[in-house]
């Protein structure tokens, strides 16, 4: 079957092979269930999830993907659509600490008003961060951490954090998939490429 | 006097497609780097799926054409070429989709 042929559509195309590699998926997968396993084990071993989630994702960006899929730098409407993304994650990581040590401070009770807010929050950022990146999976990302936390305030123990964890390991086995996938797919092209040298020596 | 360029006019507007653009290997190439700031040949390679032979020849005729330029930039101590397309080379593919388009719509359902 061919292609849609438009614009668009081979830029949104561009961005996907750039991100083919799984690697978004296995850091958010990492970050989830690092924090998810946290409140049912406690163990401050978890943490070590957390702490080499983003320099997994460095390295592997530097060292998986750009050997295999090459660089490439997107125009002004992609930067900001990527920057937009940024400040609404951040943003939206601020709001979960302050609100975290609000509820604490505060003690406010499970299943409260605030909590039906978090959730919907939770949707919306992932939904808001998936519009922005073409990156239609995490529709379903947040949908499953927004249950999960509904699960974990409402509901409680045993299965709010067990959906936590399960919200957490679902981008994770993605993200595995794609990468082996993205391996099997994409080897590292032979030395004779013209990167080193320079084309025009080349061609 | 009618030149030749009147006449070629008067006999098809395909006549005036830039034929540097129009080969589907180049048009390829073209469309991924008019989508993106600049990409290096592996890049290329893997979103037109062109073979690096190829890639490498259709590159060429459109460096010659002078519609894309090749940036030399350092990564740490390794040199790397980042390709780009040039405003002449915007503004051609520009033009060609609009001919086309020009095209395509005055042809008879």
């Amino acid at each position: 079957m061919t292609r849609k042929l438009s614009l668009k559509e081979a830029e949104r195309q561009a961005w996907a092979l750039h991100l083919r590699d799984g690697l978004w998926d296995i850091l958010l997968g990492m970050l989830l269930l690092g924090t998810a396993i946290r409140t049912v084990a406690d163990n401050l071993w978890w943490y070590l999830l957390l702490v080499v989630a983003v320099p997994i994702y460095l390295a592997g960006r530097r060292f998986i993907t750009i050997p295999r899929m090459g660089r490439v730098e997107f125009g002004l409407p992609r930067k900001r659509k990527q920057r937009k993304t940024m400040v609404v994650l951040g943003a939206a990581v601020l709001a979960t600490l302050v609100l975290w040590g609000l509820a604490v401070s505060w003690k406010v009770p499970s299943g409260s008003v605030g909590s039906t807010m978090l959730v919907v929050a939770t949707i919306v950022v992932l939904g808001a961060t998936a519009y922005w990146s073409d990156l239609k999976r995490l529709y379903v990302y947040g949908l499953l951490l927004g249950g999960a936390i509904a699960l974990t305030e409402f509901v409680g123990e045993p299965i709010g954090p067990i959906a936590f964890c399960v919200s957490g390991a679902v981008p994770l086995l993605v993200g595995f998939v794609m990468l082996i996938r993205f391996l099997v797919e994409y080897p590292i092209p032979p030395e004779e490429l013209p990167d080193q040298e320079g084309l025009s020596g080349n061609c | 006097m009618e030149t030749a360029r009147d006449s070629d006019d008067q006999r098809h507007p395909l006549i005036n497609i830039d034929r540097v653009i129009h080969a589907p290997a180049r048009l390829m190439v073209l469309t991924s780097l008019y989508v993106v700031q600049s990409a290096d040949f592996l890049f290329l390679m893997r979103s037109t799926g062109l073979t690096w032979g190829n890639l490498s020849t259709h590159l060429s005729k459109l460096e010659e054409a002078g519609y894309i330029a090749l940036e030399k930039k350092f990564k740490g101590k390794k040199p790397h070429t980042m390709i780009r397309l040039t405003r002449s080379g915007r503004a051609a593919f520009r033009e060609y989709k609009q001919s086309m388009q020009q095209v395509l719509n005055d042809l008879p359902n």
